[in-house]
């Protein structure tokens, strides 16, 4: 089933809602399709665990289903209100201590790969894993802010939506997650193909 | 510090981001089945519920005809009540006079009979 980002608008999300309200299993399936994957993929970021992150997909999606009949057309994009709400879930998950912090790289096995340009694709894959790692060690918030809008790409005033804070607060909460991933990660600059020592 | 544990630049961080965008965490195809399944049992179990309400009432009293039926015979109630014919206007005078008539008095109409 394709669905690429493009189609993705913040009307269409609202009229496929009101469609799966409506009983449309299409609906269903299309939305499952548009935000299953990328609600998960926000839970892993915050919380770098597998099966907790299925868990709160699942859960943030389950909320969306039941949110449905009574959803207010233009109050709230779709994807704003999942946002917060995988956010809240994952916080919660995580002050409660219910996940641990990201493995470390020496841990983790590299899968082979023998296609063209695998040096690169190791590279993206190191860096990514590095990030994630650094990523963990930040405080909730400061983590949920930056990946919000550095690698879920949201504006700042999304952002203040989902994290119900000013936009002045999500920018400083972002500059120092940024200033504190910088530190963290001074002494790998080498293994992430840094290395203009 | 020395150049080696120098902290990363702005661009050098944004080259991490835009790595983790590409290497973003998938979820496996055997979890999106369970979602999709757990949406539309989620829709199923709603579109039951909103159902039951009008669907079980109307097939309660009979279905479509019946509640077709019923329909014309409280208008029909309505507007005999409203305004009533005078046959049946006679008819209900008629029963009220009867109402009226104590039992005693029709237990001696009958003795004398």
């Amino acid at each position: 089933m394709a669905f690429d980002a493009k189609t993705s608008d913040a009307e269409n999300d609202e009229a496929l809602l009101a469609a799966y309200a409506e009983g449309d299993a299409r609906a269903a399936r299309l939305l499952t399709v548009r935000f299953g994957p990328r609600v998960f993929s926000h839970a892993m970021r915050l919380l770098q665990d597998r099966a907790e992150a299925e868990d709160v997909a699942q859960e943030a999606l389950l909320r969306l289903w039941r949110q449905a009949p009574d959803w207010r057309t233009g109050e709230a994009k779709v994807s704003t209100w999942l946002y917060r709400v995988t956010g809240n879930l994952c916080i919660d998950r995580i002050r409660a201590g219910r996940v641990r912090r990201a493995t470390s790289l020496d841990a983790v096995a590299e899968p082979e790969d023998d296609s063209p340009g695998v040096e690169a694709r190791m590279q993206d894959r190191a860096r990514a894993r590095a990030l994630d790692e650094a990523l963990s060690h930040l405080p909730e918030r400061q983590r949920q802010a930056v990946v919000l809008r550095h690698i879920e790409g949201l504006s700042n005033p999304e952002i203040a939506t989902i994290m119900e804070m000013s936009v002045e607060a999500v920018e400083s909460l972002t500059a120092r997650g940024k200033r504190a991933l910088s530190q963290a990660l001074a002494g790998r600059r080498e293994e992430l193909g840094y290395d203009d020592a | 510090m020395t150049m080696r544990n120098r902290e990363l630049s702005d661009v050098e961080l944004d080259e991490l981001f835009t790595a983790g965008v590409k290497e973003a965490p998938v979820p496996c195809s055997n979890w999106m089945v369970a979602l999709t399944q757990a949406a539309l049992h989620a829709q199923s179990q709603r579109v039951a519920c909103k159902r039951s309400f009008f669907a079980e009432l109307r097939e309660s009293l009979g279905g479509w005809p019946a509640l077709a039926g019923l329909t014309a015979a409280g208008v029909a109630g309505l507007w005999i009540g409203v305004n009533p014919p005078m046959a049946v206007s006679d008819a209900v005078w008629g029963e009220t006079e009867l109402a009226q008539i104590a039992p005693y008095d029709l237990v001696f109409t009958l003795e004398e009979l």
